[in-house]
């Protein structure tokens, strides 16, 4: 209660202070000095980490750009960045620790198991998290303050299971997945999208996170004859097509959106894959400052990233322009009525809490994607 | 077909896995000590020899010397690690924590060093494929056999035939006898380390040539090197390398009846049910 | 401040986990590194309880206790057949095998993705979703469990264990049945973690079995070593300054890629520097 006494007090003596200046100059000097803090809640240490440094480099490039640019109308951003190895628990002190402490109105994060367990605390603080990556179903109802900046694995896999059928006409299929929060929804959810529409999957094997020999599972999935096989694991393609090359497999190949980084992709071995992709090419000049800045081109979840905090930004931007606080319910409210952002190529939609981009089905073929279709 | 595919795939990997538990083995038998941080030396061996290999070295001669560095690895991690911890009394609990802080060093060490993104090794004559009996063999699958029978034979010839593997049988019975009769345990330890080591290099080098260099995967290989170790009933090289072999044969049959992803617990399952049952091991005599 | 309190009810939720490792490793001598599981099966039983079947928070906690008294005498059992290192790769096992059924039996455990959305328990129809309420019943767990602690490590019942822990034979010879009161031990050692996984579940309303693997069971067996074995105040004091730590090696900063492994980096050191200078942790006895 005192606090509330206090900053009141203090807006009176410094409405006398500066009666004789022109009262908004003095208000948005005051607010020039004050930063916009965002949160980020990504592992930078442990066994995921790959994926977290990827993704803090490219909010870290782009923070720095923004406030080269003079910042939120003329206000710096800051980024607070926690460290939570991807477990849910550190997730959740974190979390508090930026909102307490930091006095955090948005966080960025990924990671479906981190996310899930942050997404209460969200609602209870009414603090927006931005879910850059992960793609879990459970992640659409999770909190009215959680927006995934990603379209989730349902719809991705709905299209992928679609064109199969439909186009490839393929009427068996096997799933090789990776029994992990990121592989187990894919599964289920091809499994379901390929079945509703008549199809049968013959076989649905299980690999660790980071497997590197399939041999065993592929000779298995061979065994059930399938005339396709999804595969949805997170590295690791190029061991996965060589090996099922050297099995001479002759059914048709299908994977998700995570083959679609330069070390697959550009590898012999995985020809003949077709994919699902999000329109998420890093532009030219972009790709050139990361490389600048980190040494190497921009990663498929570097360019995600970018894009997630670009929705942030501009929801924030929309709050200040609208001379509102900067908190939680006003960035989750100016995110909806905004509703559709530029992504890095294409718009990103939310016409709920979580985004739509267009997906198209690429097909690799000696080194490079070559569209195949653009779905709905 | 599927069940001979599995069976001989199986095999293959058991002589990889059968490597690395014989060098644990004779680790093992010979100190007793349960050097978790072997799996920190095997890590090491890859990218020992990876560095070699990109430094512009021919690849048998990166090996050779990979092997030769694992070795040093090896002997100074007993004198200048364990040899303090003995000197100290040290629980075998104490020694087992310690060499797990040992091995998150070795493991976060590389990490630092060379990054966590899996490195590769460029093409080599490993990665054809000969086909043996209509089964798509590749050239390293028929090296792991190779190398898992030698690494066998090497270890049966050393402990056998020389005064070094004479005096490694007598420490490992007793040391302190051993000491009385002139043979010096702390000297017999650091070689034992050494050998140990320079073993473990080999099956590191041919797995990251075929699947990658990683700097943290290596505690699940101990762990079912050390699995067969004790199912074969412990101290000997024999019985490790046998088991290794069907345990991993066992590994991969298990598919034909349950998905991938329960492989493993079946694997372990099984271990469990023998320490129950059979708490001295397979080939243990019964008391 | 919900920070505080959050950091505050995980220690007090990890102090009891510290507990009911101690009590098996520290004072019993059956070094387990399977506990993260056990804690698993607690905070699985009640969350699931809660949330699919509506059980009421009180109720469900009982069921948890139930299940982890069962699940913990049941992996100890093969203690009592095998020892030492033995019994350490059988629990490394264990542990393995546990995280297989978490991940894969998903109609029971959600599988990988988890269990989001578990109710948080309300007491005398106070909700204590908030931090500022629920930190008032994790603290009268974790007292009522100090309590039984000390009064276990006071009584004949932890003279025995600590008997058992010197020498099992001896034990045997003098007549007192070494069966039952591992037996006990683990029981004990099982309620301690039901608790703690059912407060764990409820406090955070989401888990997964990434929670519940083999580095967390490493991790509960260094909190016991660092703060220091078969003590209350180094089973208090180990978990507080681990979950800290993280904290506190964020204010170093390394600004790169190779800050991530260096800060478990320092963890190993720790580790190994503890075990050589000071086995007996921060405020322990003898390991």
């Amino acid at each position: 209660m005192s606090s509330v006494k206090f900053s009141g007090l203090n807006r009176v003596l410094l409405c006398a202070a500066v009666s004789s200046m022109a009262l908004s100059g003095a208000i948005e000097a005051a607010q020039a000095a004050d930063p916009i803090k965002i949160g980020v809640v990504l592992p930078i240490t442990g066994p995921a980490s790959d994926g977290g440094n990827q993704e803090k480099r490219a909010l870290v490039l782009e923070v720095e750009q923004i406030n080269a640019k003079g910042g939120i109308h003329g206000r710096p951003v800051e980024l607070l960045i926690e460290d939570n190895q991807a477990k849910p628990e550190l997730s959740v002190v974190a979390f508090n620790k930026l909102v307490d402490l930091e006095g955090v109105q948005l966080v960025v994060s990924g990671f479906s198991g981190p996310v899930l367990a942050m997404a209460p605390v969200a609602t209870r603080k009414k603090v927006v998290i931005i879910n850059g990556g992960a793609q879990g179903d459970k992640l659409n109802n999770a909190s009215p303050f959680l927006f995934n900046a990603m379209p989730l694995v349902q719809n991705e896999l709905g299209t992928l299971a679609d064109f199969a059928y439909n186009d490839m006409h393929v009427k068996t299929a096997a799933i090789l997945f990776q029994n992990d929060a990121s592989g187990t929804p894919a599964r289920d959810d091809f499994d379901a999208a390929f079945t509703k529409l008549g199809g049968k999957i013959v076989a649905s094997e299980g690999v660790p996170f980071d497997e590197s020999n399939f041999r065993a599972p592929l000779a298995k999935i061979a065994d059930a004859k399938p005339d396709a096989m999804f595969v949805m694991i997170t590295q690791n393609y190029p061991q996965l097509a060589t090996q099922a090359n050297e099995q001479k497999l002759s059914f048709l190949r299908l994977a998700n959106t995570n083959i679609n980084v330069p070390a697959a992709i550009t590898n012999p071995a995985t020809t003949g894959f077709y994919h699902t992709a999000f329109n998420l090419d890093a532009p030219a000049d972009l790709n050139a400052a990361y490389k600048a800045k980190y040494g190497f081109d921009m990663e498929f979840y570097a360019r995600q990233f970018y894009n997630a905090l670009s929705v942030a930004l501009a929801s924030i931007d929309k709050v200040v322009a609208d001379n509102k606080d900067v908190t939680g319910q006003n960035i989750h409210d100016a995110l909806l009525e905004i509703k559709t952002f530029k992504g890095l190529s294409g718009p990103i939609i939310f016409n709920g809490n979580t985004a739509q981009m267009g997906i198209s089905i690429e097909k690799i073929e000696n080194g490079k994607d070559n569209l195949v279709k653009v779905m709905q | 077909m599927l069940a001979l595919q599995l069976l001989v795939d199986g095999i293959i990997n058991g002589c990889v896995l059968g490597t690395i538990s014989i060098s644990f083995t004779l680790i093992y038998s010979t100190t007793r000590m349960f050097h978790v941080a072997h799996a920190g030396v095997f890590t090491l061996g890859a990218y020992f020899v990876w560095t070699f290999v990109q430094a512009g070295v021919p690849g048998p001669v990166a090996v050779v010397l990979g092997v030769a560095c694992c070795m040093a690895v090896g002997a100074a991690i007993q004198r200048y690690f364990y040899q303090p911890l003995a000197a100290r009394n040290a629980t075998p609990l104490v020694v087992m924590i310690a060499s797990l802080g040992l091995l998150a060093i070795i493991e976060n060490g590389i990490a630092a060093v060379y990054s966590q993104n899996v490195l590769t090794f460029s093409e080599w004559w490993g990665k054809a494929v000969v086909p043996v009996g209509g089964l798509p063999i590749t050239g390293a699958q028929i090296l792991s056999v190779v190398m898992g029978l030698g690494a066998y034979a090497f270890l049966r010839v050393l402990s056998q035939r020389t005064l070094l593997g004479r005096k490694i049988r007598a420490v490992a019975s007793n040391p302190f006898l051993a000491e009385i009769a002139q043979v010096k345990p702390k000297l017999v330890y650091i070689w034992v380390y050494a050998i140990g080591s320079m073993i473990v290099c080999l099956p590191s080098a041919l797995i990251a040539a075929e699947f990658g260099l990683r700097p943290y995967n290596g505690l699940l290989y101990l762990i079912n090197a050390s699995i067969a170790m004790i199912a074969s009933g412990l101290g000997s090289i024999t019985g490790a390398f046998v088991v290794s072999i069907l345990l991993a044969v066992l590994q991969n049959l298990s598919l034909l009846i349950v998905p991938s992803q329960w492989s493993i617990g079946v694997t372990f399952i099984l271990f469990i049910l023998l320490m129950l049952f059979r708490p001295r091991g397979l080939f243990a005599p019964a008391r | 401040m919900d920070f505080f309190l959050s950091y505050i009810i995980l220690a007090e939720i990890y102090i009891l986990l510290a507990l009911s490792t101690n009590l098996l490793v520290g004072i019993t001598g059956i070094f387990s590194v399977s506990q993260a599981a056990v804690f698993g099966v607690g905070a699985y039983v009640c969350s699931s309880l809660t949330l699919n079947e509506g059980w009421p928070f009180g109720v469900a906690l009982l069921a948890a206790i139930v299940c982890c008294v069962v699940i913990n005498v049941l992996l100890s059992l093969p203690s009592l057949r095998v020892s030492g290192d033995y019994f350490i790769v059988t629990s490394f096992g264990i542990q393995f095998l546990c995280t297989a059924v978490f991940e894969n039996w998903s109609s029971a455990t959600g599988g990988t993705s988890g269990l989001p959305g578990i109710p948080t328990p309300q007491i005398f129809g106070l909700h204590t979703e908030e931090p500022a309420y629920f930190v008032w019943m994790s603290t009268f767990a974790l007292i009522i469990g100090c309590l039984c602690f000390q009064l276990v490590l006071r009584s004949p019942f932890g003279r025995l264990l600590g008997a058992i822990r010197e020498d099992e034979i001896a034990v045997a010879a003098i007549g007192r049945n070494v069966l039952r009161g591992k037996i006990n031990a683990a029981a004990l050692s099982g309620a301690y973690s039901g608790v703690a996984g059912s407060l764990y579940g409820a406090f955070l309303s989401f888990i997964d079995p990434s929670s519940f693997d083999m580095q967390a069971s490493i991790l509960l067996v260094s909190m016991v070593v660092v703060g220091g074995a078969r003590t209350m105040a180094g089973s208090i004091i180990g978990p507080a300054f681990l979950i800290g730590l993280p904290q506190l090696l964020a204010f170093v900063n390394i600004s790169s890629s190779i800050a991530g492994p260096l800060r478990q980096l320092v963890y190993g050191v720790l580790l190994v520097v503890f075990m050589l200078f000071r086995p007996s942790g921060l405020a322990g006895k003898r390991l």
